[in-house]
């Protein structure tokens, strides 16, 4: 199993109300998966995501990757871990505004020290359609091609799993579908793993396995 | 490297807001460029001033004279002072010696008479010091007439004029009383005009002083000008193994020159102040334009986080922008404090009217040491490193998550 949550409870303070995010959460994905995270608003969707990919620490229970319990890593140990096993995709794209297309792209790897694969960067880039546009700043390109630049990123490392929160939500249903396209091709082509989140009904068709969150809980 | 072309284009990014900081870490080090470059001229010219005209770079004594010729000043005499001499000259690095003995005892007029204080100098030696400066009349000349350049104030109570005659008796090394008779060539009035004692002097050559006491060919003092003040050190270390050839003791212009230290001190603490004010607004600017340029990147930091970036590389992060922004102020500062040291410069200097440092008017240049400056810039880049790491230890407060939940 690539991916084993394990009873996670995550609880916030908002003021001084006490709000349950995830009740007591067990889930497995397995390697390969295509997996789609859907619920409305507040039903701990991104919760859930951002505990899978221990970016946010659960209140309790037990986060495995990979046979590894990431509950006792230091954070240093995690941020590692991170780079190595999980990519990220995020709604707003989060690009870093300061660096061009190559840059964004070679950013996984330069933070892990030592000499970075050129050809690789080359060929991720080209193999989400960017070729043409390496040297481009961000706030240069259309919001399609920066969630391009996201799925390059997050591919560059070749993890293990990429979380991918809402990937299509800041975008119109046209290029959200080719997002969508291009995410199942790499999963075909690569067989990496994408977890997603989404509120479209459409686009959930297209996962192997969809989860349906509610009120924090799975309720299928 | 990364950082730093990071960090570079976050402030090329958001260089209006990075501007302010810029300009107030220019703006202080163009303070501190003409404050200090300034002092240090000033101090410059002021030590040259105490060397060459009043302390010499050494002072030699026979061994035991600071302690205790006070009390006894015949028993701590060098006595082959012409061989002493003749020696030091020989070492390559001495420019001149004045060789001094000073006394103390009566000078009568035709109708007067007043206690002095006095010394016997060697004309040409201390022609080339301050004594030569005097206010009516001449320096002594190197004549084999018994003569004297006296204080004003001693002129004055011994109703002296140019040219007359006064008698000056004194205690002899032996014991008993000797008198000597000496033309007055001039009237000096000493920079302490206060002090009486400064004005009660006498300046006399040095063979009628040596009769007068009974002391051939002695002094006390031999004060040895070097060709090069830079090698001062290196001449300090000829002069130690000197002494102990010829059991003598010496002083150095430091020792002597209390004022200068003092009035140094005072200068270099007020510099001190002025950098420690500048240094603490910049303080406070750096961390206000890294706090903005860090709250409208919150998320992008915790997007950085997420995909790996270790907290201790984003504090490299921060630190090289605040380093990029530390010395782009300091390059700047020290561009138009250059410009604006040669404009001054070229016009004279800066003003300074007649105070306790020199009678006359006088300008001073705008010429900072390097290490002044280095000095400066590192601590520019202390300030800003202190402020970066404040700021970074705020921004990895916020979880991941948190972060990227911020618009």
């Amino acid at each position: 199993m690539l991916i084993s949550l394990q009873n996670i409870h995550k609880t916030y303070m908002l003021d001084k109300v006490k709000i349950n995010a995830l009740n007591g959460i067990s889930v497995d994905i397995a390697d390969g998966d295509f997996v789609c995270v859907m619920g409305p608003s507040g039903s701990g969707k991104s919760t859930m995501l951002h505990v899978m990919g221990c970016i946010e620490d659960p209140s309790s229970g037990d986060v495995v990757i990979h046979g590894e319990n990431t509950k006792n890593m230091k954070d240093t140990q995690l941020s590692r871990f991170r780079n190595r096993h999980i990519g990220f995709i995020f709604q707003s794209f989060n690009l870093i505004s300061a660096l061009n297309v190559r840059e964004n792209v070679e950013f996984p790897l330069l933070i892990r020290g030592g000499k970075v694969d050129k050809d690789l960067v080359n060929h991720t880039i080209d193999s989400v359609g960017l070729s043409d546009y390496v040297t481009h700043r961000p706030d240069e390109l259309s919001g399609g091609q920066r969630q391009r630049v996201a799925v390059a990123r997050a591919l560059v490392t070749n993890p293990d799993v990429i979380i991918a929160d809402e990937p299509t939500a800041n975008l119109d249903s046209k290029t959200g579908g080719k997002i969508i396209d291009l995410l199942i091709r790499l999963n075909q082509d690569l067989k990496t793993t994408f977890i997603f989140s989404t509120h479209n009904e459409t686009l959930a068709k297209f996962a192997k396995r969809s989860i349906r969150l509610l009120d924090g809980e799975i309720v299928n | 490297m990364l950082y730093l072309k990071l960090g570079l284009r976050n402030i090329l990014k958001n260089f209006r807001k990075n501007l302010l900081t810029i300009s107030m870490i220019s703006f202080g080090m163009i303070a501190l460029f003409v404050y200090g470059g300034s002092n240090t001229q000033m101090f410059g010219q002021f030590r040259d001033m105490v060397v060459h005209e009043q302390y010499g770079h050494f002072q030699l004594h026979a061994k035991g004279y600071s302690e205790f010729g006070k009390k006894k000043p015949f028993d701590y005499l060098i006595t082959n002072a012409s061989e002493i001499e003749r020696q030091l000259l020989a070492e390559g690095s001495v420019n001149f010696v004045a060789p001094r003995l000073h006394f103390s005892g009566i000078a009568s007029s035709d109708t007067r008479s007043a206690v002095i204080q006095g010394f016997g100098g060697d004309a040409a030696a201390e022609g080339r010091m301050e004594y030569r400066k005097v206010n009516a009349g001449e320096f002594i000349g190197n004549t084999d007439k018994a003569c004297a350049v006296i204080g004003e104030l001693a002129s004055r109570k011994l109703s002296t004029s140019i040219g007359s005659t006064i008698t000056v008796l004194a205690n002899m090394k032996g014991g008993g009383i000797s008198a000597v008779d000496l033309t007055i060539t001039g009237t000096k009035k000493s920079s302490g005009e206060s002090d009486i004692q400064n004005q009660m002097f006498i300046l006399a050559d040095l063979a009628s002083v040596q009769e007068l006491i009974d002391a051939p060919d002695s002094v006390d003092t031999i004060i040895v000008h070097l060709k090069d003040g830079q090698s001062f050190k290196k001449a300090e270390r000829q002069i130690v193994e000197f002494c102990k050839a010829n059991n003598l003791e010496y002083e150095t212009w430091n020792d002597l020159a209390v004022f200068y230290e003092r009035s140094r001190q005072v200068f270099s603490m007020n510099e001190k102040m002025l950098t420690t004010i500048i240094l603490i607004i910049s303080v406070f600017i750096i961390v206000n334009t890294l706090y903005m340029s860090y709250m409208s990147r919150v998320r992008e930091i915790g997007t950085m986080r997420a995909i790996g970036t270790t907290k201790k590389q984003v504090l490299e992060l921060f630190i090289s922008e605040s380093i990029i922004l530390a010395l782009s102020g300091c390059l700047l500062g020290i561009i138009v404090a250059s410009l604006i040291a040669g404009i001054i410069n070229g016009l004279g200097g800066i003003y300074h009217p007649s105070s306790v440092f020199n009678e006359d008017p006088y300008y001073t240049l705008i010429k900072p040491e390097f290490t002044m400056i280095l000095l400066y810039c590192l601590l520019f880049t202390a300030v800003s490193i202190a402020a970066s790491v404040v700021i970074s230890f705020r921004a990895l407060k916020l979880s991941i998550a948190n972060s990227l939940r911020r618009n």
